[in-house]
């Protein structure tokens, strides 16, 4: 599986479980179909960054593809694309 | 589903940790975990603080350490029992002892050696077992669980950790299907470094800290998932892999280390067939007190028996003997040593010719060194010539073995200063804003930086504790106050053990080479052992060079310990404040309190110890007690019943003996209760606490007949004054050498400050001040002279003459060679010579 690095500004719709449900990238949207794995990984915190949380999302418009979703100080970036 | 994590790194871990002992032991009682345990790297310097926190908070301590093994790999230890914390305190000995420089590590054979009561787990992901997996070794990570296996039997678990991450690496899955393989029990642990998931970012700081890189180049990985999690998070990060939850919670049930803290553990005194440690001490009491005081009165042998009694009671009577024979055998060679603090209460003490402080004459209480109720040893502290404290030391080491004796450690934290340099370094702040925040910065605290910032006058111009984009940095800095940063030696404890000291306590070298304990001394207490602290006092030193350069100067035999005290001269020198050079009599502040004094005993000179101290200056004692000395103000005590408690310093409270005796007198406490409330007193407290003692004192006073606001004013009083108290065995031990430094000063200023020259650094002046002084004095100082200066300052009639290291640029091997060679040829050095000597001409 081939990734490519995005990280572009996304609006990400959450359930009242806090489960990303969908996104908006690009002006489309896109629906999540599966939450596959989350993880947390340490960021540049001497800059005052905060921990970052990745979600890696199965998520369908026209065909369905895998993306991984990542929130950091409460701003949501598309991360990478898995093709 | 409860759980218990038996990985856990505490700021003990020195630079690998961001939780102290005791928030670890406060989380697991948070989460209702039935134990904890606390494996910090190749150490147990936090073990003992943790066990009692575990236990105050109500669960098992575990004490184990995450060892490092030849070949680079960690592995997990935890005590089952006395014989596990035994072996593991031998094999960290080991470990730090016998590598010669090399880093701590293990090897195979010392497993071998040292496993029984130890439970292993294969350790994090630089265990040897996950490590051969997760290169693809299989083979040899099943060989490598084989021999732990064989080492540790039932007691060797894999340790699975689990951290999600992008890559979800299947190390943990491996593990688990190996140890099921070949039927070894899992065990799930988090390998925690911090507290909560925030905290991450001070473990990596102290981690670029550590490895002296910026936090920005850290190497990988990082991993935020290190913190203390609850037993629901580990059972849900550990749904798959069935039965590695549950076996925490066995694993803590087969450790069940009782350290059996407080119990005495000291060395036994070597005593002749058929004598005992108490008959002998009572023999030598009896024998000292009738020599000191000519004849012994019923009220001496009443004093002597109460403090005998206690002495054997509480199992003392070999440590007194074993100070006792190290006095005596330095005093034998001439080495002038002498106790200090308060174990000058004691009439043992000095019958025993240890202390040269008499208790009855200055009215001492024993209670205030020792007594039944107090739960620790009494520390005798000695005060030795600073040339020749090695040698005692040595005496020591040969008397009771070298595998019984260590120095003991101090744990060097971090305080603002050091943490500002250390955090400013990691974080890239630029020099000269580290330069600023450290500038005028000592003692303080870095938590108590902010709020002193505003006040301390030294901060108070300085902006950038102000500064927004600074804040993080300050923090940070703040968070880091008071962790840990290593071990050193501390300046004069020396541990003996009952036995083999390895048996009980961990020991590494310091970077000096000495021998320490991995304990502090108020751990090492707290296990029951012995620390003696032999202290190297230059004053001692200086006191005996110039005994000794007016015997070889003058041919004077002066024995210093019987000179007169109340010689006029010297008194009149000290009230007219020329006490620069005079031990503990020249600061500035001193200096003035002789004016305002106007000392004329030797009891004064205890006074003005005792007054001259931030606490009674704070509170302007100082000007109570001196108007009333000087009839500016009548004598007044809270109660007449206090008359006698402080009629010696004219109803001030003065010394911490005086407050033992308050509240005895006005409450009825007996002297060791009395001595337990000052004690609590003098130590953090909550206001629960202080009230409580509050209305305990004010209750037994009203029971004894004293009015209600007297006995409030009192307690205020008591509660005010024993924060800053001094101890009056101390002040009278210490004003002995004072007055010896005084009188040496007044009538052989030469000799006086040779001596003191010779010594420096000492006392508060620098050289330059001291031989101005001198020149004061009347004597002439003299410049070097190669074929008349020594290494140390030397007398020629009534001159100084300059050591010969003064002379810049000069080594200390020339300056042997220069002085050897003179002794040798007897003959002046010549410049122009080849050989540079050359016979004497008349």
């Amino acid at each position: 599986m081939v990734s490519r690095q995005i990280d572009e500004p996304i609006t990400v719709h959450i359930s009242r479980e806090s489960v990303p449900t969908a996104f908006i990238w690009r002006r489309r949207l896109y629906r999540v179909v599966e939450i596959l794995s989350w993880w947390r990984e340490a960021s540049e915190w001497w800059n005052g960054e905060q921990v970052r949380i990745l979600i890696r999302v199965t998520a369908e418009r026209r065909g369905t593809g895998i993306y991984e979703l990542c929130k950091s100080d409460s701003i949501w970036f598309l991360h990478r694309v898995l093709d | 589903m409860s759980f218990v994590h038996l990985h856990v790194h505490s700021y003990y871990s020195f630079l690998d940790g961001a939780a102290g002992p005791a928030q670890l032991a406060d989380k697991a009682g948070h989460f209702g975990m039935p134990a904890l345990a606390l494996t910090d790297h190749n150490r147990l310097t936090g073990a003992v603080r943790f066990y009692e926190s575990a236990k105050k908070s109500g669960i098992k301590p575990i004490i184990g350490a995450e060892i490092d093994m030849d070949g680079g790999y960690h592995l997990t230890l935890l005590c089952s029992d006395r014989t596990g914390y035994s072996n593991l305190c031998r094999l960290l000995t080991a470990m730090h002892c016998d590598r010669h420089g090399d880093k701590p590590a293990a090897t195979r054979d010392l497993l071998n050696r040292h496993h029984s009561g130890l439970i292993a787990l294969s350790g994090c992901r630089l265990g040897e077992v996950p490590s051969l997996l997760a290169g693809g070794q299989k083979r040899g990570a099943v060989l490598a669980a084989g021999f732990y296996r064989e080492v540790f039997g039932d007691g060797f678990f894999i340790e699975l950790t689990r951290y999600p991450a992008r890559e979800d690496a299947s190390l943990c899955r491996l593990l688990y299907d190996l140890a099921r393989e070949h039927g070894i029990p899992a065990v799930a642990t988090n390998n925690v470094h911090y507290l909560s998931m925030r905290d991450y970012r001070i473990r990596e700081l102290l981690s670029s800290i550590g490895h002296i890189v910026p936090a920005s180049q850290l190497p990988g990985p990082r991993t935020v998932e290190q913190y203390f999690k609850s037993p629901a998070e580990m059972a849900r990060l550990f749904k798959g892999f069935p039965g590695a939850v549950e076996m925490s919670l066995e694993i803590a049930s087969l450790c069940n280390l009782d350290l059996e803290l407080g119990r005495p553990r000291f060395p036994e005194f070597y005593l002749p067939a058929g004598e005992t440690a108490p008959g002998v001490l009572r023999r030598l009491a009896y024998e000292g007190t009738e020599r000191k005081y000519g004849s012994l009165t019923p009220e001496l042998s009443a004093r002597l028996e109460m403090e005998l009694t206690t002495i054997e009671r509480l199992g003392f009577c070999s440590y007194f003997l074993i100070v006792w024979d190290i006095v005596r055998w330095a005093r034998e060679r001439g080495i002038r040593c002498q106790a200090r603090g308060s174990s000058s209460n004691s009439l043992v003490i000095y019958a025993l010719d240890i202390s040269i402080a008499d208790p009855v004459h200055y009215d001492l209480l024993f209670e205030r060194f020792m007594h039944p109720l107090r739960n620790e040893p009494p520390d005798i502290d000695l005060d030795i010539d600073r040339r020749r404290r090695g040698e005692v030391r040595d005496y020591v080491i040969s008397k009771y073995g070298k595998d019984n004796v260590s120095c003991v450690a101090t744990i060097n934290t971090y305080l603002a200063r050091g943490a500002i340099r250390d955090v400013g370094k990691a974080l890239q702040v630029p020099q000269p804003v580290i330069e600023e925040a450290c500038k005028g910065i000592h003692w303080l605290s870095a938590s108590k930086l902010m709020e002193k910032a505003d006040t301390l006058p030294e901060l108070k111009g300085s902006t950038v504790y102000k500064r927004p984009e600074l804040k993080e940095f300050f923090d940070l800095c703040t968070a880091i106050d008071g962790f840990p940063k290593h071990l050193s030696v501390h300046l004069g404890g020396l541990l003996i053990g009952e036995g083999r000291l390895s048996d009980l306590v961990p020991l590494e070298p310091s970077s000096g080479g000495d021998i320490i304990s991995q304990y502090d001394k108020d751990d090492i207490e707290k296990l029951g052992l012995v620390k003696m602290d032999l202290l190297a006092l230059p004053t001692i030193t200086v006191i005996e060079q110039a005994v000794h350069s007016i015997r070889e100067n003058r041919g004077l035999e002066i024995d210093i310990d019987k000179i007169p005290r109340d010689d006029p001269a010297a008194f009149a020198m000290l009230r007219a404040g020329k006490t620069i050079g005079v031990f503990q009599l020249e600061s500035p502040a001193q200096r003035e309190m002789a004016g305002r004094l106007i000392p004329r005993t030797f009891d004064d000179i205890i006074v003005s110890l005792s007054l001259v101290r931030p606490g009674p200056l704070k509170c302007s004692m100082d000007k109570v007690y001196l108007a009333r000395r000087h009839g500016q103000e009548p004598v007044s005590y809270p109660h007449p019943g206090l008359e006698s408690a402080l009629g010696e310093t004219l109803g001030v409270i003065l010394y911490q003996e005086q407050v033992l005796r308050v509240a005895h007198d006005l409450a009825g406490l007996s002297y060791a209760e009395a001595d337990g409330f000052r004690r609590a007193m003098t130590h953090d407290r909550t206001h629960e606490e202080m009230e409580k003692m509050r209305l305990s004192f004010i209750n037994s006073a009203l029971r004894r007949g004293v009015k209600r606001g007297v006995a409030e004013e009192v307690f205020e009083h008591l509660a005010a004054f024993a924060a800053y108290g001094f101890c009056k065995a101390h002040a009278s031990a210490y004003a002995v050498l004072s007055y010896q430094t005084l009188w040496l000063k007044c009538h052989y200023p030469a000799e006086f400050f040779a001596a003191i020259l010779s010594n420096q650094p000492m006392g508060y002046y620098p050289p330059r001040v001291l031989a101005a002084e001198a020149r004061r004095c009347g004597a002439v100082v003299l410049p070097p002279d190669v074929n008349k200066s020594s290494d140390l300052y030397t007398v020629e009639d009534d001159a100084i003459r300059v050591s010969l290291c003064q002379v810049k640029g000069i080594s200390s091997e020339a300056v042997c060679s220069i002085v050897s060679q003179r002794r040798r040829h007897a003959s002046p050095h010549c410049a122009t010579s080849p050989c540079g000597w050359r016979p004497v001409s008349p």
